[in-house]
């Protein structure tokens, strides 16, 4: 460490400090920060297991005061730059391959909705929709994604729904000027997003719990989604210093029944292709926790190697009992398979509903109109408020008066309502309502849509797939823990939530995304075809018309006229002029004779027009 | 300046055309009628091909075979018919679908009778649906796989094969990592009605007769369905229907899809029971092509879908039946796996798609299953024979100009021989005047010409459309094949 920082610039005092500095780390033997790997496995009664790792590094700096993210240990330095370049305070980003199924398999430990999702909090400046301009195109950089695309045309500010996770005053958090929420609901996650985000490891992907994450067997997975999360936290339980955490997710969902036996035997091999051989030695904490409340309960299933002691998890009435491992107890003298296996075949039946959970899709048929329709269920016997949130593209042109919030057939008022019409190739439609859902009951949201046309520069290739709509947001705040595995607001480890005595637990759950296909000219052959024709046939139509429909009449070719006979005329005219064919000039002021020349004239013409009339 | 400008040759053209006027409009008629027959003619029309890339039919072998004994099950199944013959067995396909591991979920929904026998009744109905989630995807698009169920006492042949057929599918499908689409296996009750309540119910859609259920579970945009109508075993060879509501017809690419599948996989094909002729080029074979598309627009003209596919068009969702015909006395038949390899090829193909289907041909007719006669083709001999009524109509209104001309101009003469002078409000008077006359002469005429004698023509043509309806195409066919 020393070598590493002898050529830093600085005079005489910066190097006594910093010897100074050195001495005393190694005095006293400890970095200002900490990292912990963890693996929670949960077999769902679907016949899915969840795999989620969680890595989190929390580094006791502050993240408002960017000048000390300087001597970087644990904390990747690529993002640490990014976070302190643009200012950030927080900053939540998810990339989801799937849609997590919460009637199966509860709630995630983090809630993502099918693509990219990013939120950010920004430190208190001007300018911040530049600033987040260029975040989105860093962050597209460093984790390989279309983050670039979440322009002021996906961009808004919700007012309700996305409060700071982490440490924040009341005044700031109260204020929607500093966040930004974007989605990407088409983007596609691969092996090129997973690799950067293993990059910003500790302890990269070689040894640890990061090994097993072989990207072939991941993404063949029924779920996937990888998170990175960015929040201040408190240093102690006093709360004096704020540090920065950061938290890496990956959670992946397999279903292991369609295996050629139906049982829902699960192990690290047939899982990952692999064994876990190392532990990552810059960790504190090296854990895997295996939900096995329901080992005793048809089918059973037994773990092998034999935990080291199982944890009874009491969180607000909801009993769940965690095997705990602690990975270096279990690498000598083989590597870890952690197997489960199942006594029987599993048989499908209908899973215990989670307290709250939504439907959304799109309604009607046709290019013109159309509708969406969200129900949210809430299966508790107490009635709770949700915030609801959705942000639609402008060329869903939405329907305002058509909003409506049903219950059993009665309408309900909602308690607030933020809604920012979009402006046309600017900005999206904001809807966010907060609203009462009834005990026992399913509240409908429905409104209606108009299909706008777009330019056709602005049809995708793949015009006729149709338009995504990002999935719809529902926050709430649950009295019960029911099938509840996020780990609590106020620590920063799984193990340390499982000990979790809170009586309120905040969820916020992500709905379906929409594919709605939009009116689109056909762009193939025939149709450039009869685009051409018509032009042609409007350029040539005036010609056409003109000839077809005037008068001709015959001309003397003898009485060519030249220059001088122009000139001629045009004295004969001058002469002429005041007793027979009216001058322009004259015409203003018109005498009486001529008036009169004029009428009988008119009246010639029109007695032979009769004529040849009737 | 060419024909329309100079007065005496539009003159000549005007007289002409006038004067043999009738010869010419039977001329169109006639040629109208049989450039359209002539259609039908092989080498007049075009080979099918396939459009959308993204497609990729056959590229895959096909490799489905049951893990489930399908004979037991149809026989089980059977018995679960022969126990209630006015009832289906719904409870037993729910829950043999939710055992392979579908999401499945029942739909209830009520039938309002609107004519007099029931008025007023409401009939319950049932449809059963599992969801095979696809890996990986956010459930935003699907493809249906749907057979009606048929009660014992129906009188349409029996869907068990498909039923049988869609659960051992839904369970081979469930082992593949391949699909980007879920897929949905429905079975329908009541024919249609309830296909269409599911339809309704999918899509939100409320209507005054059929009431389906609020809650359902769902899926993403329907890109494309497949309708099966399979009895048990001994399936000879499949029949492709494809006319829907109001004549709307699937894109021609899946037409094509499912054509070169089950050639593929050696099943013959037919459309309207008519398969390919082999030598297209022959009289018989072109009587037969023939007889293939008028039966084809027969269809279409009623107006009634010809199967449960035909419900699906108007929510732009691309739909074909299939229907398996089986011969009592034939060797020929093939096992039911072999359907399901077709099937697994077409869901394949669909599987791949990028787009939903736009690329190939919405308007066109089938002479065959492997020729088609696009709107391209066949609308000029259409605006030839129906150029006629525009001919007659324009004749009539020549005729009417030219009674009013003569009739203005001997009274234009008498008028000019009265008064030399005529002041310009007297005229316009007497054209006005002149003009009612001749409206009122015309509508004497009209008055006399009513009664019995006028609306006898109408009655008359009414009856020969009837039995012409009646006796068919065939009726055509058989005076086409006198020469």
């Amino acid at each position: 460490m020393a070598s590493d920082n002898a050529n830093l610039p600085g005079g005489k005092i910066t190097f006594l400090l910093f010897f100074a500095l050195v001495n005393f780390s190694f005095t006293i033997g400890i970095h200002n920060d900490n990292f912990s790997e963890e693996l929670y496995v949960k077999p769902f009664s679907s016949g899915h297991v969840m795999f989620h790792f969680q890595f989190t590094t929390v580094w006791n700096v502050s993240i408002d005061k960017p000048e000390s993210f300087q001597h970087y240990h644990l904390f990747p330095k690529s993002l640490g730059d990014v976070l302190t370049t643009y200012k950030v305070k927080e900053l939540h980003l998810s990339q989801t391959q799937g849609l997590w199924k919460h009637e199966k398999w509860g709630y995630p430990p983090e809630d993502a909705p099918p693509g990219d999702e990013l939120w950010v909090w920004f430190q208190p400046h001007s300018g911040v929709d530049q600033t987040w301009a260029d975040l989105v195109n860093a962050l597209s950089g460093l984790f390989c994604a279309s983050l670039n695309f979440m322009d002021s045309k996906s961009t808004v500010q919700p007012r309700w729904s996305f409060r700071p996770a982490g440490l924040a005053s009341e005044f700031y958090s109260a204020n929607s000027r500093f966040v930004r929420y974007s989605t990407l609901p088409r983007e596609v996650v691969c092996t090129e997003n997973l690799t950067p985000w293993k990059k910003l490891l500790p302890c990269g992907s070689k040894i640890g719990l990061a090994s097993l994450l072989n990207s072939v067997k991941i993404y063949d997975g029924f779920y996937h989604s990888l998170g990175v999360h960015v929040r201040s936290v408190c240093q102690d339980t006093q709360c004096l210093t704020p540090a920065t955490e950061l938290k890496q997710t990956l959670t992946v969902v397999y279903d292991p029944t369609t295996n050629k036996n139906g049982k829902q035997d699960w192990s690290f091999q047939s899982m990952f292709d692999r064994t876990l051989q190392s532990q990552c030695p810059l960790a504190d904490t090296r854990k895997i926790y295996v939900d096995v409340t329901t080992q005793e309960t048809l089918p059973k299933f037994s773990l092998s190697p034999v935990p080291d002691f199982v944890l009874n998890q009491k969180r607000s009435g909801e009993e769940r009992k965690i095997a705990v491992y602690q990975i270096g107890n279990h690498l000598s003298p083989s590597s870890l398979n952690l197997k489960a296996m199942y006594e029987e075949k599993l048989t499908f039946s209908n899973s215990s509903l989670p307290p709250v959970y939504a439907n959304r899709f799109v309604t009607g048929y046709g290019l013109e109109r159309g509708g969406v329709t969200c129900m949210i269920y809430n299966t508790m016997s107490s009635n709770t408020t949700v915030i609801f949130m959705e942000t639609v593209p402008w060329f869903l042109r939405v329907y305002f008066s058509s909003l409506r919030i049903e219950n059993d057939g009665k309408e309900i008022k909602p308690y607030k309502i933020n809604f920012i019409p979009a402006k046309d190739r600017a900005n999206p439609y904001q809807m966010e309502l907060v609203f009462r859902l009834f005990a026992n009951s399913v509240t409908k949201i429905t409104y209606s849509f108009e299909r706008a046309f777009l330019k056709w520069t602005e049809y995708p290739p793949d015009a006729n797939h149709g338009f995504y709509v990002s999935s719809a947001v529902v926050s709430t705040v649950l009295p019960v823990a029911s099938q509840y595995t996020a780990t609590s607001q106020s620590v920063s480890l799984l193990e340390e939530s499982f000990s979790d005595s809170s009586s309120s637990f905040f969820l916020r759950l992500h709905t379906e995304t929409l594919l709605v296909s939009l009116p689109t000219p056909d762009f193939s052959m025939p149709y450039n075809v009869i685009c051409l024709a018509c032009t042609v046939v409007a350029i040539a139509f005036g010609s056409l018309h003109n000839l077809t429909t005037r008068d001709f009449t015959a001309s003397d070719p003898s009485k060519r006229k030249g220059l001088v006979a122009k000139l001629k005329s045009f004295f004969k005219k001058e002469k002429e002029s005041p007793e027979n064919k009216p001058d322009s000039k004259e015409e203003e002021i018109p005498s009486q004779k001529d008036k009169d020349n004029s009428k009988s004239e008119e009246k010639d013409s029109k007695k032979k027009d009769g004529n040849s009339e009737t | 300046m060419g024909l329309l400008t100079d007065p005496k040759r539009q003159k000549k053209i005007v007289e002409a055309i006038s004067k043999y006027n009738n010869w010419l409009c039977v001329l169109c008629y006639l040629s109208g009628v049989i450039g359209f027959l002539a259609l039908a003619y092989q080498p007049l029309n075009g080979a099918t091909y396939f459009s959308e890339n993204a497609l990729l039919p056959g590229l895959v072998t096909n490799e489905f075979y049951a893990e489930i004994n399908m004979n037991a099950l149809a026989s089980e199944l059977k018995e679960e018919f022969n126990k209630e013959k006015r009832k289906v067995p719904r409870e037993w396909i729910y829950n043999h679908l939710r055992e392979i591991g579908l999401d499945t979920y029942i739909q209830n929904y009520s039938i309002k009778y609107p004519l007099d026998i029931a008025k007023g009744q409401n009939i319950p109905g049932q449809n059963v649906y599992g969801i095979l989630r696809a890996k990986r995807s956010a459930s935003t698009e699907a493809v249906v796989l749907t057979t009606p169920m048929r009660p014992k006492d129906s009188d349409l042949p029996s869907t068990t094969g498909g039923i049988v057929l869609m659960l051992a599918m839904a369970k081979y499908f469930r082992r593949q990592t391949y699909w980007s689409k879920d897929i949905i296996f429905l079975v329908s009750d009541h024919e249609q009605i309830g296909l269409q309540a599911w339809l309704d119910g999918y899509h939100d859609i409320k209507s005054e007769y059929i009431v389906p259920s609020d809650v359902m579970g769902r899926s993403g945009a329907i890109q494309a369905a497949i309708n099966l109508e399979i009895p048990d075993g001994n399936i000879r060879y499949f029949d492709i229907k494809i006319e829907g509501m109001n004549g709307q017809l699937p894109n021609l690419d899946l037409f094509n899809l499912v054509v070169k599948i089950c050639n593929q996989e050696g099943v013959d094909v037919s459309f309207h029971r008519n398969f390919d002729p082999m030598d297209a080029q022959s009289v018989d074979g072109y009587v037969q092509s023939v007889k293939t598309m008028l039966e084809m627009m027969w269809s279409q003209a009623a107006g009634t879908p010809s199967g449960n596919h035909g419900l699906f068009h108007k929510y732009h969702i691309e739909a074909v039946t299939l229907q398996g015909i089986r011969r009592k006395n034939s060797n020929y038949a093939f096992p039911l796996e072999r359907t399901g390899r077709i099937l697994e090829g077409i869901f394949r193909s669909l599987n791949n798609l990028l787009e939903r289907f736009h690329q190939s041909f919405f308007f066109y007719i089938l002479p065959g299953t492997r020729n088609y006669i696009s709107i391209g083709m066949y609308m000029p001999p259409f605006a030839v024979a129906i150029w006629v009524t525009l001919k007659k109509d324009q004749e009539n209104e020549d005729k009417e100009k030219k009674k009013e001309k003569e009739k203005s101009e001997k009274e234009g003469e008498e008028d000019e021989d009265r008064e030399g002078k005529h002041t310009e409000e007297e005229l316009e008077k007497e054209v006005e005047e002149l003009r009612k006359t001749i409206m009122d002469e015309d509508v004497e005429e009209e008055a006399a010409a009513e009664g019995l004698i006028s609306i006898m023509p109408v009655i008359l043509i009414s009856l020969m459309m009837g039995v012409f309806s009646y006796t068919g195409p065939d009726f055509i066919t058989m005076f086409l094949t006198t020469f």
